[in-house]
């Protein structure tokens, strides 16, 4: 769900989408090389991402990823599924306060 | 996502200079920020982990991993194979010959004895044969031919098969341009193919109505054989409707035949192995219908009812044979062997499987048959046996190293 969230930032290569994450998240998410690249190619044969090789501003040839329309779809009903999730969560550990 | 070798391999070399992008991406982002280039690689390299680890678990989700095992472990049983040639060679003779043998004997095998004629339902079609008997000796074996005059018998009365086949092959004499040559052909009786529950692959075949006496104004309905309509006609399906010229023949005179049709592709002939060009009524090559008890020139075929069982077939059309036998003067049958003429007492009918057409070299070379098969297939047993004994005998020598590995745990 957070690849496909920083993919909607616009078309990134593995080591950008790492960054971004560990950027963006403050430091707290690390994510390993070893996650990262299964989990891509995963995201890629269930077609909710697609690649191309493209040339960097530094004139070197990276693998970019974008996210297609399925992949969309995916990351909303994901986001969805996240925030009920964290809704039930919070419900149990801090029971007095309200629900928005 | 396609498992074939050459997107593969290209596949794989895209993994490997995506994480090798990875690697230097994350060396540059290192020095910019003031690392020296030596401790930037390692911290670098350190960062990423295991990169065989990573690639091999990103491909796993191709999927296909099974696959490429399987392709190299085939890779590696090649390789095997190559060290140890006389082994190799051994054992690659060993099974060619055997095999070879066993698929040359079984198919004459299957050819001769067990292929089933393209029908319907070939399990109800019978054939009925004709049993001699002289006083006092064993009956002699079943003969594949018998009379016409026996079909009309049981045309007439019998109750226990759905359609009757009457078969006689010949050569008729066609007469073209270049002059007169004999085309191997099949005088069938009318409801012959309808029996078999065959089909045309153009225009109709033969039915009841065509085997009538005389020759229509336009001449006899004639069906041709699909290899004979693309040879000779060149496939044209404009062929139905054509004339043909007979000339005098053995049986017949001289007469006109007109095709409506064409037989199925698979559909040759009765006669194992051998191929009927033209297929005629039988009343065709019997112009002055002389259907008597003597001439032992025709086959019969037919199909049991649902329900009724050889034996059953059997009792009825024997006694109904039998029967009408004691109404001629004289028993028309003749046993002719290697002790010369001589007269028959009994004679009977015999109902057998005809699912597999009629051969006369069955009797001749069913048992021999048999043997030589029984005998290559226990050569297949014999080789494979030792083949066995091979493989484990090569496997004594490499029991250090098998130790060593059910150690590892592979």
């Amino acid at each position: 769900m957070l690849i496909l969230q920083a993919l909607q930032w616009g078309p990134m290569h593995g080591y950008g989408l790492a960054q971004t994450i560990r950027l963006k998240s403050s430091e707290v998410l690390q994510v390993e090389t070893g996650s990262l690249y299964p989990a891509l190619h995963r995201l890629e044969r269930q077609r909710w991402v697609k690649s191309e090789w493209r040339v960097t501003e530094s004139k070197q040839r990276a693998k970019f990823y974008t996210i297609t329309a399925k992949g969309k779809e995916q990351l909303s009903s994901d986001h969805e599924r996240w925030q009920k999730m964290v809704q039930a969560i919070a419900s149990i550990m801090e029971p007095g306060k309200e629900q928005s | 996502m396609s498992p074939w070798p050459w997107t593969w391999d290209r596949r794989k070399q895209d993994l490997s200079e995506e994480l090798e992008a990875h690697l230097r991406f994350a060396v540059e982002d290192r020095i910019a920020r003031g690392e020296t280039p030596e401790q930037a690689r390692a911290a670098a390299v350190r960062e990423m982990g295991n990169i065989p680890l990573v690639s091999d678990v990103a491909r796993q989700q191709w999927g296909w991993q099974s696959v490429e095992h399987f392709c190299q472990d085939i890779r590696y049983a090649i390789r095997q194979l190559c060290r140890s040639p006389g082994y190799t060679v051994v054992v690659i003779l060993t099974l060619t010959l055997v095999v070879g043998a066993n698929t040359a004997i079984f198919g004459l095998l299957y050819g001769l004895l067990l292929r089933s004629l393209p029908v319907a339902h070939p399990d109800q079609i019978v054939q009925i044969k004709l049993q001699l008997r002289e006083a006092k000796a064993p009956a002699e074996a079943p003969n594949d031919v018998l009379s016409d005059a026996i079909y009309d018998t049981l045309a007439a009365h019998q109750s226990v098969f759905s359609g009757m086949c009457l078969w006689q092959q010949q050569d008729l004499n066609l007469r073209e341009q270049q002059g007169t040559h004999p085309v191997p052909s099949a005088s069938v009786s009318g409801g012959c193919f309808e029996m078999f529950g065959l089909h045309a692959a153009v225009g109709r075949l033969l039915n009841e109505s065509d085997d009538r006496p005389g020759e229509a104004p336009y001449g006899f309905p004639i069906v041709l054989s699909y290899s004979y309509w693309q040879t000779r006609f060149g496939g044209d399906p404009g062929v139905i409707g054509r004339v043909v010229e007979f000339g005098a023949g053995f049986r017949a005179k001289a007469g006109t035949g007109v095709v409506v049709g064409v037989m199925q592709r698979e559909f040759t002939s009765l006669k194992v192995g051998t191929q009927a060009s033209i297929f005629v009524p039988s009343e065709m090559t019997d112009p002055v219908n002389q259907h008597n008890f003597q001439s032992l020139d025709h086959s019969l075929f037919a199909r049991l009812r649902d329900g009724i069982t050889m034996q059953q077939a059997d009792a009825q059309i024997d006694t109904m044979f039998n029967a009408r036998l004691k109404q001629e003067k004289q028993f028309p049958y003749f046993i002719f062997d290697e002790r010369g003429f001589r007269p028959a007492s009994e004679a009977h009918l015999v109902v057998g499987p005809g699912r597999s057409g009629y051969s006369y070299l069955r009797e001749q070379y069913a048992k021999s048959l048999y043997l030589i098969e029984g005998m290559v297939g226990l050569s297949l047993v014999v080789a494979c046996a030792y083949l066995a004994m091979l493989a484990s005998a090569r496997g004594i020598f490499r029991r250090r190293e098998l130790a060593v590995r059910i150690a590892l745990g592979f």
